[in-house]
């Protein structure tokens, strides 16, 4: 089988190549059935990647220990469930995943534009194919999966005992989902540019991709971080590190094009900037991915390390040559249609929204790269810590957070300070009463107060927007309210979509601001019987039990929690020792609630049972977890395909507009 | 390698081949455009998509209180103005098109009389795609779905 799976892949290597040489051939010599065949190709290689994803699959479950992957990455003694996920836990197999999910994202575009886009189609295709080549070159000849063993193993290391957890088996399929997502948008751009049709269509046609995309690199960024803040036990759920920056600057630029887009959806502007939004958003993804392959940063949790490095610089320059080429090309033909009518409007608001993010995003890369650049300069590696990163971002993010509070209550085009005084009123008032509610209660500090201030607008702006909207959809309609609510929704899911989006932000930086703020850290040492307090929690120390399983040794502390002299839940913290890979870990035991999380893990102990735990209490941090999920639903909302009026032709569909535009003016 | 090995990997290459050579014996048209019809009347379509938004948008801005009457009329006049242009040059690039648009215009002028002596009565909405309906009609404007059978 393993067979098998090599030749698929060294297959699929020389039909990706065939696919970028008889598309771009094909769109030269004029020739149709030279694009189909391309068209075909693509499907072809999609297929024969899946059968080698299939073969790794197989040999994992067969415990083949020839395979040199399946013997570092599985163990018999480990679950089946884990040794499914250990096809994405080692380097070989991450690639070949995401070498999987980019040939599929690749064969849903060639079958989703069969009768649409066909100008651009070809160039797609090639660098969409470029792309696969790019991994399947290094699956082939630096990593391949399917590399034999000389003498067969009795039994493998088994997976890292850190990555065995559930959310580390979802965490990776989803941060690549939206890492090569980011690839279709970068490869309709440069079909745009290579084939001269800049017109909107090509923004039309990557909308829904990009915000899947988007939605799946958001996900994945959430779950590395609850998978961080559960799994590595410091108490905290982000720490700036390259890894996690690494997907989070993609985030940024993406999340800027989708608001900056909007602008030239409706006004023809801004055609320059979007482009470079979406090479800047690929480019990042590629330079991520470089980030934690190659090494060249210390990260506490870059699991892959290999000589990966120089392949990716040399396709990141490659691909930025040509799109900049291309870009400078046609800079003539990306004029805008229009320009600002007002600076009070919503698209001058959206401007600086793109502003912050783009900051944001520079700043986190030059934090990022800054190790780098110090040693090559002046010879000292000089690591960039969190405070520098929070002095930044902080002010810039809350800044950002305050815009998606202002963007939605100024009209587009233009908008006078009377309605401006009127729209802001409700929010500000309930921003300030509840912010004087908070600072009477005893909350006092500034960056939480100013935080929880914004958050309050924000939610009020979003609250107001949906009212407003009803009650003018319920004024034309009529129907309850509940029927207009829902019917205002369903008729602009974008825009509501969007709103719901943002009051998901909203409970993440209610989150942020709650845990980062007022987190409580304390260490205690304790003998069996003896109780400590933590905040509002008592701890009781009963007892400490050892107990072998078949990967680990486990320690396993037993504390009774306590708050207001009743008793609350009992704890467990562990600590492990993983004997295939002599790796100790530490469990952390966690009781969520609404307000506060207790967070307990064990630091040490002594052979007389006398034990260091290291307890934290982080308030609000459910808050953060219900915004991501909040964050999902209304983008989902937003992806929702709208109905659409049969018939395929471009004529029908320019009469169904004014009908539309009739309706929608009602 | 055993002997199923190689007739497996044998058969994947023969897939690959015929299904990715099987286009290139046959003769196809060359389709720049696919369905999607000439250049100029696309980019005039988008435009005019593009207009209607805009004033679909402007509308829904002036109902929810966030433009001045003034500075909405004033708007919409002005995008009024560009989508006649825009139409205007769709007319002289596709009749096709032109024609359409001249049925719209006429339906849009049946619509707004019916809306004027309906005004205040309670509208039905298509079961099929949840648009308003006049009480005349007898497919919906919107998805085409039959209302009365009779």
């Amino acid at each position: 089988m393993s067979d098998i799976g090599g030749a698929a892949l060294k297959f699929a290597f020389v039909v990706a190549i065939y696919a970028v040489i008889i598309a771009l051939l094909g769109v030269r010599l004029k020739r149709q059935e030279m694009i189909r065949s391309a068209e075909r190709a693509t499907y072809g290689v999609f297929g024969l990647v899946t059968i080698a994803m299939v073969a790794l699959l197989y040999a994992l479950l067969a415990h083949d220990f020839r395979l040199q992957y399946v013997a570092s990455v599985s163990s018999r003694a480990m679950p089946t469930f884990y040794v499914i996920a250990a096809l994405w836990g080692g380097q070989e197999g991450s690639m070949l995943l995401w070498l999987w999910l980019l040939a599929m994202y690749s064969a849903l575009v060639v079958v989703q534009n069969r009768h649409r886009n066909r100008e651009l189609m070809p160039y797609v295709i090639s660098t969409l194919m470029t792309t696969t080549l790019l991994f399947l070159a290094m699956l082939v000849i630096v990593e391949d999966p399917f590399r034999l063993l000389p003498h067969e193993p009795r039994d493998g290391q088994g997976l890292n005992p850190l990555l065995q957890n559930p959310l580390m088996v979802i965490h990776p399929p989803n941060l690549y989902l939206g890492f090569v997502g980011f690839a279709v948008p970068f490869a309709f751009a440069i079909g745009a540019l290579a084939s001269g049709r800049l017109d909107t269509q090509w923004i039309r046609s990557i909308r829904r991709w990009t915000l899947v995309a988007w939605l799946f690199l958001g996900v994945g960024i959430l779950l590395g971080g609850q998978w961080a803040y559960v799994e590595l036990g410091w108490g905290g759920y982000w720490a700036w590190d390259p890894v996690e920056n690494a997907s989070f600057m993609p985030w940024l630029t993406g999340t800027a094009f989708l608001h900056s887009v909007m602008i030239q959806e409706k006004k023809g502007m801004l055609k320059v900037w979007n482009m470079v939004l979406v090479i800047l958003t690929y480019a990042l993804s590629i330079f991520g991915t470089f980030l934690t392959r190659s090494g060249v940063i210390a990260s506490v949790h870059a699991f892959a390390q290999s000589s990966l490095g120089p392949y990716f610089l040399l396709y990141l320059a490659g691909i930025l040559v040509i799109a900049i080429t291309l870009l400078v090309k046609r800079l003539p033909q990306l004029r805008s249609d229009h320009r600002l009518e007002s600076v009070v409007s919503r698209e001058s608001s959206f401007l600086f929204n793109n502003l912050f993010f783009v900051g944001i995003m520079f700043a986190v890369l030059w934090g990022t790269m800054f190790p780098i650049i110090s040693e090559a300069v002046r010879g000292v590696k000089i690591s960039v810590a969190a405070p520098f990163f929070n002095q930044v971002n902080i002010p810039l993010g809350l800044g950002l957070l305050f815009l998606s509070g202002v963007c939605p209550l100024i009209a587009w085009r233009k908008a006078s300070g009377r309605n401006l005084r009127r729209n802001f009123l409700y929010p500000l008032s309930l921003s300030f009463v509840i912010t004087a509610a908070l600072y009477t209660l005893g909350i006092r500090h500034v960056v939480a107060l100013i935080s929880f201030a914004i958050c309050l607008f924000v939610f009020g702006t979003i609250v107001l927007e949906f009212y407003r909207g009803t009650r003018a959809r319920r004024a034309t309609s009529g129907g309850t309210i509940w029927q207009a609510f829902v019917s205002l929704i369903r008729r602009n899911r974008r825009r509501y979509g969007g709103y719901i989006v943002h009051f998901g932000v909203v409970l993440i930086f209610v989150g942020i601001t709650g845990s980062s703020a007022y987190q409580i850290e304390q260490n205690v040492v304790l003998r069996p019987g003896e109780n400590a307090r933590v905040g509002a929690f008592t701890l009781q120390y009963d007892d400490l039990t050892r107990m072998i399983e078949s990967t680990h040794e486990a320690f396993i502390a037993k504390l009774t929690v306590g708050r207001d002299g009743k008793y609350l839940t009992t704890l467990y913290p562990e600590k492990r020792l993983y004997f295939a890979q002599n790796q100790p870990t530490t469990e952390v035991a966690l009781r969520t609630s609404l307000f506060e999380d207790l967070y307990i893990i064990m630091a040490g102990f002594e052979p007389s049972k006398t034990v260091t735990f290291k307890v934290f209490v982080n308030p609000l941090v459910f808050w953060m977890w219900m915004g991501g999920l909040v964050m999902v639903m209304g983008t989902v909302i937003a992806i929702w395909p709208e109905r659409r009026p049969p018939g395929p032709g471009r004529q029908h569909t320019a009469g169904q507009v004014e009908m539309t535009a009739l309706q929608g003016t009602n | 390698m055993t002997a199923i090995d190689i007739a497996i990997i044998c058969l994947m290459a023969v897939c690959v081949v015929v299904g990715v050579g099987e286009p290139l014996v046959r003769r196809l048209a060359y389709r720049p455009h696919g369905r999607e019809g000439n250049n100029e009347t696309e980019r005039l379509l988008l435009q005019k998509e593009m207009l209607y938004g805009a004033i679909r948008d402007l509308d829904f801005d002036f109902q929810t209180g966030k433009v001045d009457q003034k500075d909405y009329a004033e708007l919409r006049q002005q995008l009024e103005r560009e989508a006649v242009q825009i139409l205007r040059q769709l007319d002289a690039v596709d009749p096709l098109v032109a024609f359409d648009n001249e049925l719209e215009q006429q339906v849009l002028a049946l619509r707004q009389r019916s809306t004027s002596t309906s005004c205040g009565s309670e509208r039905e909405a298509c079961s099929s795609c949840g648009t308003p309906l006049e009480e005349d009609e007898n497919f919906c404007p919107f998805c085409g779905h039959a209302l009365r059978l009779s």
